[in-house]
């Protein structure tokens, strides 16, 4: 395992890699993602409370999922690059970003539409969704610290220090629905004791949360490609420069 | 019931709205950035057959 990671530590193996890797993600998440959309909007039970606005699910909680499982990595990567400089760590944390912002935006957007024929509410401020909220203000601070520095690595090890801080974010998104009174409904899939959910419901949650696992991993590949050579042409008008001074 | 599909139609639309704007932006920008490159090598290529 170490060996793959020194080994894609190198930014044009990397390159390499993600070129040859990115058409099969992107086909694994397409059959994942239709499978998924087919099982959640016609194969799937409606709940006995809830009824049809139950299939919200299947969108709002992979989303929320990917929005915390992102910012983790994040996390992780962050401490590569600060602590070993690890030289691809910055890049993945830097294109990982806008991907989170918008599962966590999607996740904010689809609760509110399910709370207000559930709740009876468009939104409240309670524990959960507002860490949910503050996890998304810190994905775009991220973003724009990292852009805001002329110099990429003063950028990137400003919007690392920034993961780090906001990563105790966290574990209060993850049990404020324990430690609080919320609106919010307890986790009944990823919990102690096993999920308690109807297996019927929990194949069309499962394959949304595979495809949209692809598709994080897809377009974080074409995201790398892109920085690569983002700074390979920085780097090459440098050289072409000084050539000509 | 039927009044309640709205939600759900809304929920996945905005959803698949959010993901193909994702998916758009990031294949529009490796775009630019492939052909930026590539006309760079071009160009570099040129002028050294100039030289």
């Amino acid at each position: 395992m170490i060996n793959i990671f020194n080994f894609l530590a190198n930014p044009s193996r990397f390159r390499l890699f993600s070129q040859k890797a990115y058409p099969y993600t992107l086909f694994i998440m397409s059959i994942f993602m239709s499978t998924g959309l087919w099982f959640s909007l016609f194969n799937s039970p409606p709940d006995y409370q809830q009824g049809e606005t139950v299939r919200i699910m299947y969108v709002h909680v992979p989303a929320a999922w990917m929005s915390m499982m992102i910012y983790f990595s994040m996390t992780i990567m962050s401490i590569f690059a600060l602590v070993w400089r690890h030289p691809l760590a910055d890049i993945l944390s830097k294109c990982s970003a806008p991907i989170g912002a918008g599962f966590t935006l999607v996740a904010l957007v689809t609760g509110s539409i399910w709370g207000k024929p559930t709740w009876g509410t468009w939104w409240v401020w309670d524990a959960r969704l507002t860490s949910v909220f503050i996890l998304f203000l810190i994905y775009m601070g991220h973003i724009t610290l990292v852009r805001a520095f002329e110099d990429e690595y003063k950028g990137a090890r400003a919007g690392a220090i920034l993961t780090l801080i906001g990563a105790f974010n966290l574990p209060i998104i993850k049990f404020s629905v324990d430690w609080w009174n919320t609106l919010h409904q307890p986790a009944s899939v990823l919990k102690l004791g096993g999920p308690s959910i109807h297996i019927e419901m929990m194949v069309p949650l499962i394959l949304m949360a595979l495809g949209f696992l692809f598709f994080y991993f897809s377009i974080l590949l074409i995201n790398v490609q892109t920085e690569l050579n983002i700074r390979k042409l920085k780097k090459l008008f440098i050289k072409k420069f000084s050539e000509k001074n | 019931m039927e009044k309640l599909l709205i939600f759900v139609y809304s929920a996945y639309f905005f959803t698949f709205l959010v993901l193909l704007f994702i998916g758009i932006k990031s294949f529009l920008s490796f775009q630019k950035a492939h052909k930026n490159i590539s006309s760079f090598d071009v160009d570099s290529k040129n002028i050294n057959n100039k030289k």
